[in-house]
């Protein structure tokens, strides 16, 4: 077990070089976890949109109770009313929503016209629940000043009021497998795509780069050591490296989410990102068997965890991929770690209808792994006998 | 002077390797990019959403409910999908559909209607908003039908032609807005990597790193002028990939950088010196290994990347609310900042201040690996 | 025979590297393969390491052929190659374990070796020191350690010299000799003719893939047709007097440059003594006078017809 001595001798002399990497990738991760967890709240809190409410008009009872019902939807932020200062307000996310309201609306609204009010916004996927609201609020009104005579406009903003204040109870049902919402937890699992393809390639490749020296790869090949032992010690002591990275992954998600290690979906969870991170150590030894500089390293790192990334389903949800990005997007292992934290996130029952799914897509990664690893063995084999 | 400069661009073109990585990589990531977000906004593929519905006899308006439910579409167009599709079931039917993900979740009806699923997600949210959409007008029929019950046919009439009361003035009608920033940080992280180039330029003079160093060392020419002779071959090389990169970018991919493109040349360059001297710097002033400082810069600049939305946009929006003076620290954020300036206004006044920042920090990290590089000199004689 | 080579032929596209070559290496002898740069020496050792396909030959060491799975061979072969071969990661001490290893399965065997092999090149002063913080010279000490720590009965050195200050050179010189004394056989390529003359029982002239004489220096000498070569210091000569001089018995050629007069000639009696006649009978001056066998030199130049690079 010389070599896998070595090699272990050589992670521990690189470490300062790997932890900084692994801190770094991890930071990006809990940094987005966390931001997930402010924004996407588990029992069915709409985030809510930042709104310039702008009144051109005066602060008439109307205008008053419709403000009252979007804050339910909003945050209010305060602007200046001048071209630059709305301008402003949206380049830097101070706002994303700007609703102005016209002078003469209520005089306008009351009287049974059809006044328009003003939107600037980025384009985000809740603008439409806001539209919604004041559509709602004006159209409910509406309703009612026409068709119940003689109600003052107080009268008014109490009805639509508590007309819109109905709400639809939602029961987020968990089953039997467990009573923790598990969507920060499948979004931490997803983005350690990122993680472990970058510390691999990175951390596996700043190892390898060692041997690109010529003479002490010769040296090494001229010993009574045969290649395949070699290699498999090497690929042990890469695999004992990435254990010891997932053992800290893992915990830190169990540090980070409220989830616990003992229960089935944890464990199937943690099944599949060991399945995933034998294919990132198959990219990584590939990768480190073909490119000869540190340069390329840092490059090819960032082209595979990034670009994986967004096209697994990582940084982008695969639903909101294209029919033939999603084709693509199959032949990364990315996409199948994905699909399968996601449907083990759906999980009520452990029939085998719905685990079998699963473990099949942990296989197809584990195939990942075998082809990656056999290409690269064949690579090795041929560069040990000739291009000395 | 110029010898040198040739001299050292021919040794680094030579170097093919890390030419084509360092002139693929944005290219490549560029193209992942932009085939992950070409559908984003596009609804195309929008699948009716499977739910069921409890009966439930006892609920007088249950006839009037389903119709609702199974008519309500995505648009106003004739031909137009179909929001939900309906499953009607007892619930302990309709709970095992929900364990084996046949449908996103149920609804019992009622006054109070009660909607039952296992995640939170868009599907679910268009669920509730529906049901309570629906609920409301309820309430309001029925508040006014007590009181008016003649104007009945005129209420349903008025209910079901819902007027717009809200136009959407923006002055940007591309909605690609927040795509585009992906596109500026992955600019601002391959002129950010011109930092490598930096680091090897140090590594090549310093004569505590390489034999090639010491040589220079010895070498009659003032040590400062060959940096800067070979920094200059550095930043061509850069320059001429990140050009690549703008011209596959507005060309092949349609990026859109507003309308003045000579000030995009402009911040592209200004940032290949940027990141150029962030290297320099970096490398001048740490220690230990080669490795070590290549990791150091690895971990700043994908961080700085981080935090300007590479990965995920809203951090961009988050650190520029919650704290602001880290966009004008950090260096992708000014990057990217400044592209966006150029997309977005019409004036320049934000630009002129990226701009300065970016020449502002070119000043004081060359300044510093200046001292850093004048101090190992005189240390080691 | 302990290294036996047939027929090797080996190509690089058009280039051929090694042209047909024949070789013998005895057991227990230093074998110099003396080449300039470029002249196959390289590939003929990666060759016989199997480190290179070849395409044609074969190739015995300790009568057994030598493929890239022949362990049991590869066991008892030391290796040093031309550049440094060390991890910058590992201690002195870490280093030469590591290689050692590699050959000998016994811990405690191991950690025998290596001392052994630190106090050999020594450097027991810089067990803990990482191979960047060593000298040039060191290094190569350090460089040789690694090869020769698992006691091959089979040596061979690619240049090791290269670039090494005449201190280190003369110890690593010792070092080889010492180690051939113990029983190592070696094989020792270089391009420089003083190594090995200094060093080697036998020596093989190798120039573009072929090996052009083969034997002994005295026998090398002996090849060549320069049996002795006088320099003297005259201080004005004209031509008349040159050609002279070149008519006398024995004499192949003669050169005069910067009042140095250098007459190579055959081998036979009273060489010097015809020329130094006939300096006096004609009343030159002359001042030293130096009388050489020839060098490694004179036969590479003669049998190649170029100069060794250095």
């Amino acid at each position: 077990m010389q070599v896998f001595k070595l090699y272990i001798k050589l992670f521990t002399k690189a470490l300062p070089t790997i932890a900084i990497y692994i801190g770094v990738f991890l930071a990006i991760v809990v940094l987005s976890t966390l931001n997930n967890n402010d924004t996407n709240s588990t029992i069915f809190e709409e985030s809510k949109v930042r709104i310039a409410y702008i009144n051109r008009d005066e602060e008439s009872i109307l205008l008053q109770g419709f403000k009252n019902h979007l804050g339910n939807s909003s945050v209010f932020v305060d602007i200046e009313d001048t071209d630059e200062g709305l301008k402003d307000a949206l380049f830097f996310r101070d706002a994303t929503y700007i609703l102005i309201i016209p002078e003469g609306f209520t005089r306008d609204f009351l009287s049974g016209n059809e006044p328009i009010l003003n939107k600037i916004h980025l384009p985000d996927f809740m603008d439409a629940t806001i539209d919604l609201a004041v559509n709602n609020y004006f159209n409910t009104a509406r309703t009612y000043l026409n068709h119940i005579e003689n109600l003052s406009e107080k009268e008014i903003v109490e009805k639509v009021t508590r007309d819109l204040n109905t709400k639809v109870e939602v029961n987020i049902y968990s089953g039997k497998v467990d009573q923790v919402d598990s969507s920060s937890t499948i979004f931490y699992y997803d983005y350690l795509v990122y993680v472990i393809l970058s510390v691999m390639i990175l951390g596996i490749g700043s190892i390898m780069i060692t041997f690109s020296n010529l003479d002490i790869k010769r040296r090494n090949l001229a010993s009574p050591i045969s290649l395949v032992n070699y290699q498999f010690q090497q690929i042990l002591a890469y695999l004992f490296f990435a254990v010891i990275c997932l053992v800290i992954f893992i915990s830190i998600g169990l540090l980070l989410t409220s989830q616990s290690l003992f229960q089935i979906t944890s464990l199937l969870l943690i099944l599949n990102v060991i399945s995933f991170t034998t294919c990132a150590l198959s990219i990584a030894y590939l990768v480190g068997s073909l490119v000869k500089s540190r340069g390329s390293t840092d490059m090819i790192a960032n082209v595979i965890g990034l670009g994986m990334s967004f096209i697994g389903g990582v940084f982008v949800p695969i639903e909101f991929l294209g029919e033939t990005v999603i084709q693509v997007s199959k032949f990364t292992p990315a996409y199948w770690y994905t699909t399968a934290n996601g449907a083990i996130a759906n999980l009520t029952n452990f029939t085998w209808n719905n685990l079998s799914s699963i473990f099949s897509h942990m296989l197809i990664q584990l195939g990942f792994t075998i082809a990656i690893f056999a290409v690269a063995l064949v690579i090795n084999k041929n560069k040990s006998t000739e291009a000395v | 002077m110029i010898q040198l400069y040739l001299t050292r661009l021919k040794c680094l073109i030579k170097n093919k390797e890390n030419i084509t990585w360092t002139f693929l990589f944005p290219i490549i990531l560029s193209t992942f990019f932009y085939m992950a977000f070409t559908n984003i906004y596009s609804s195309l593929d929008f699948q009716s959403i499977k739910i069921a519905l409890v009966d439930d006899q006892d609920y007088l308006y249950s006839k009037e409910f389903h119709q609702a439910l199974t008519t309500a579409s995505t648009s106003d167009a004739e031909d137009s999908i179909k929001l939900f599709e309906v499953i009607e079931c007892d619930r302990s039917e309709a709970q095992s559909l929900l364990d084996d993900n046949e449908i996103i979740g149920y609804i019992l009806q009622g006054k109070d209607m009660e909607l039952v699923v296992k995640s939170s997600g868009f599907n679910q949210t268009i669920i509730k908003s529906f049901l309570e959409s629906y609920t409301q007008t309820m309430s309001t029929l029925q508040t006014i039908g007590v009181s008016q019950p003649d104007s009945y046919p005129q209420l349903i009439e008025d209910i079901s032609n819902p007027l717009k009361y809200i136009e959407d003035t923006s002055i940007n009608t591309t909605s690609s807005d927040i795509v585009l920033n992906y596109y500026y940080a992955l600019l601002a992280m391959a002129t950010l990597f011109g930092s490598y180039w930096g680091l090897n330029e140090i590594i090549n003079i310093q004569s505590n790193f390489s034999w090639k160093g010491a040589r220079v060392n010895v070498a009659p020419v003032s040590k400062m002028k060959l940096l800067l002779c070979n920094m200059m071959a550095a930043l061509t090389v850069h320059f001429i990939g990140i050009l690549l990169l703008i011209g596959y970018l507005t060309f092949v991919l349609n990026v859109d950088f507003g309308n003045n493109f000579g000030y995009v040349i402009l911040t592209c360059f200004m940032s290949c010196i940027l990141g150029l001297s962030f290297g320099t710097m970096v490398t001048a002033i740490t220690k230990n290994s080669e490795n070590f400082k290549r990791s150091v810069l690895s971990a700043i600049v994908m961080f700085s990347c981080f935090l300007s939305g590479l990965m995920v946009v809203q951090m961009k929006y988050i650190v520029a609310t919650k704290v602001p003076f880290m966009q004008y620290i950090n260096p992708a954020h000014i990057i990217t900042d400044a592209f966006y300036s150029l997309y977005y206004y019409d004036t320049y006044e934000r630009f002129n201040m990226n701009v300065s920042l970016m020449i502002g920090y070119t000043l004081c990290f060359s300044l510093i690996t200046y001292f850093a590089i004048r101090r190992k000199t005189h240390a080691s004689l | 025979m302990l290294v036996k080579v047939n027929n090797l032929v080996k190509r690089y596209d058009q280039l051929v590297a090694i042209d047909h070559l024949n070789l013998e290496i005895k057991e227990g002898e230093i074998f110099g393969l003396l080449g300039p740069n470029g002249s196959g020496k390289s590939t003929f050792i990666n060759c016989i390491l199997s480190l290179l396909k070849y395409d044609k030959g074969s190739i015995y060491i300790f009568n057994k052929p030598m493929t890239p799975d022949a362990y049991d061979i590869k066991r008892d072969i030391g290796v040093i190659f031309q550049n440094v071969a060390v991890f910058d990661e590992l201690t002195v001490y870490e280093n030469i374990a590591y290689f050692c290893s590699l050959y000998v399965k016994d811990k405690s065997e191991v950690k025998r070796l290596t001392h052994e092999a630190i106090s050999f090149v020594s450097l027991e002063e810089y067990i803990k020191h990482y191979p960047k913080k060593l000298s040039g010279g060191l290094l190569r000490r350090l460089n040789i350690a690694c090869g020769i720590a698992h006691k091959p009965k089979l040596i061979i050195l690619d240049e090791p010299t290269v670039a090494v200050d005449p201190q280190s050179r003369n110890k690593i010189l010792e070092g080889i000799k010492e180690l051939n004394k113990q029983g190592a056989t070696v094989i020792y390529t270089t391009h420089y003719m003083e190594e090995a003359e200094q060093l080697c029982n036998r020596i093989a002239i190798m120039d573009k893939g072929k090996i052009l004489a083969l034997g002994s220096k005295e026998e090398l000498k002996e090849m060549i047709s320069i049996g002795e070569k006088i320099t003297i210091e005259v201080f004005e000569l004209n031509n008349i007097r040159i050609q002279e001089i070149k008519r006398l018995p024995n004499v192949l050629s003669v050169e005069y440059q910067d009042t140095i007069l250098t007459i190579k000639s055959i081998k036979g009696k009273n060489n010097l003594v015809h020329i130094i006649e006939y300096l006096s009978s004609h009343e030159i001056i002359f001042h030293q006078v130096i009388t050489e066998q020839p060098s490694l030199n004179d036969v590479f130049l003669e049998i190649t017809g170029k100069e060794l690079r250095d």
